[in-house]
């Protein structure tokens, strides 16, 4: 087996090996490296206009560490107040979901002729909404919480040493290359990053801006909870193609949890979700994203569909920019090798 | 006291500073000529040092370059096409057009002897200019000198060095 192979076959075994063992602080993995990406221009900026190195990361992290806190203790005053209710949502929502697909098997056997007995057979499932709430379960969830607090615990100062050292620990790491392939490993990771954080940078504000527009579209419309439901539309339209389907799916529940299926104000959801994705596909995309990874569209959807069933929503978020990086590894590497004879 | 007494005294209680060279060197090309000690100092701080043995290539013709170099130690030639350009020693720099673009090495670089080179990286120069506005338009106004020097040498038919 040639010696390239090798390598290259040994750094894709130590990055998956430093993957697993990262795997239970994941969450503050990524957002340490979001905060990174977003922050290290400002950090620079600061350095240029003459701050020193620490005192520029400080007044570029404390904000958004403030923000960070700040939601986490919204986040945890809101669970604790709407924990008792719950039970009681989730059996009325069982009960709107029931109500909404009769009213659905009348309209079509009245219209179409078509008896599906969808409510009976979603009944036959025996889904027991509630006793998804009870306590045992709620108790068994408690370890999710810590782990989620450690992980937020671990931001501040993961997020100060990547940005404080980040360049150090690369230039170590790229000067342990042999000698033949140097200066490719700095090509390769020139390119790497710079479509990386181009694309990180425009996912960010894509969500920031969606999440802006649906929020106030829901707000309009007397959604409950607008901000909830419009963070939870910015992070569904992070998913490439199927964004815009993911994105029903919380304010529809809400309504049937609620006053239940209303035409009016579904064609209203609807209409608050076209504007929010097509000033995302019309504005947004092609000014942030466009040519970022350039991928064709149907190894993109294949590629999102498979990441979906093993990582989930994250999964879904992250396998373009990593099919772009990889994309991008093997046609330096390729380049390199054939001009290197 | 005399120096041989001065060197008694002073060398075995010195610690010696293996960057002192790499540091020298790159001071003297005409990339950093009038850059303040403590900023070549930074910079020359995010240099790559490099070993290469005899006959071994620093890098090849046509290859994507990204750095430019100082010899600190050692002999390299500059080959195009087999034909050996020109000979490079200590304190010699070279490679200095990848610092602005992505464009191809127009030569190779091979070791003639046992060698030590140090490389900046273009996009660790960029990261510098960018923390260090002032300093870093004088290091670019140096490159541009430096090209236009290379330039007219080549119209005028004389060899360059890469």
């Amino acid at each position: 087996m040639k010696l390239w192979l090798v390598r290259m076959l040994t750094g894709a075994a130590i990055a998956l090996a430093i993957g697993y063992l990262l795997k239970p602080i994941w969450i503050a993995a990524l957002l340490c490296i979001l905060f990174y990406l977003l922050l290290e221009p400002l950090v620079s900026t600061l350095q240029a206009a003459g701050a020193r190195k620490d005192l520029a990361i400080a007044s570029a992290l404390l904000p958004p560490l403030i923000g960070l806190v700040y939601a986490a203790m919204h986040l945890i005053d809101s669970a604790r107040d709407y924990l008792p209710q719950l039970g009681q949502d989730l059996e009325q929502l069982q009960l709107g979901i029931s109500q909404t697909l009769a009213q659905l098997d009348d309209y079509l056997a009245v219209v179409m002729g078509v008896q599906l007995s969808l409510a009976e057979q979603v009944a036959s499932l025996e889904l027991d909404l509630r006793g998804a709430a009870r306590a045992e379960r709620l108790l068994a969830s408690t370890s999710w919480f810590a782990n989620l607090l450690l992980n937020l615990a671990l931001v501040p100062p993961l997020a100060w040493f990547l940005l404080r050292d980040y360049r150090s620990w690369r230039d170590r790491a790229l000067s342990l290359l042999p000698n033949n392939q140097f200066e490719l490993g700095w090509l390769m990771y020139h390119r790497v990053c710079a479509r990386l954080q181009a694309y990180l940078r425009g996912l960010v504000l894509q969500a920031l801006i969606l999440s802006t527009i649906t929020a106030i579209g829901f707000w309009i419309i007397g959604l409950p909870s607008p901000v909830l439901l419009g963070v939870l539309t910015g992070v569904a339209g992070l998913v490439p193609y199927l964004g815009p389907l993911l994105a029903m799916i919380a304010p529809i529940l809400m309504m049937v949890a609620g006053p239940g299926l209303d035409p009016g104000t579904l064609m209203e959801i609807v209409l608050v979700l076209a504007v929010g994705f097509g000033f995302d596909n019309a504005v947004v995309i092609p000014f942030l994203l466009a040519g970022s990874v350039n991928l064709h569209p149907a190894v993109a959807m294949l590629a999102v569909v498979i990441a979906g069933h093993v990582g989930g929503i994250t999964g879904m978020v992250l396998v373009i920019p990593l099919l772009g990086m990889l994309r991008i590894i093997s046609e330096t590497t390729w380049r390199g090798l054939q001009s290197s004879g | 006291m005399s120096s041989s007494q001065r060197y008694l005294w002073l060398n075995p209680f010195r610690r010696k500073d293996p960057a002192a060279a790499t540091r020298d060197a790159w001071r003297n090309t005409p990339l950093l000529k009038d850059i303040p000690a403590s900023v070549c100092h930074k910079l020359v701080e995010r240099t790559h040092l490099r070993h290469y043995q005899t006959g071994e290539y620093l890098f090849r013709e046509g290859e994507a370059g990204v750095s430019a170099a100082v010899i600190i130690s050692g002999k390299i030639a500059i080959e195009s096409e087999n034909h050996r350009i020109a000979e490079l020693g200590p304190g010699d720099f070279f490679g200095e057009a990848a610092l602005l673009q992505d464009a191809p090495r127009s030569a190779s670089a091979i070791a003639v002897e046992q060698a030590t080179v140090s490389f900046l990286v273009r996009f660790q120069l960029e990261e510098f200019v960018r923390h260090r506005p002032g300093a870093g338009l004088e290091i670019m106004t140096n490159l541009a000198r430096l090209l236009v020097a290379r330039l007219y040498r080549s119209n005028r038919g004389e060899v360059s060095d890469e």
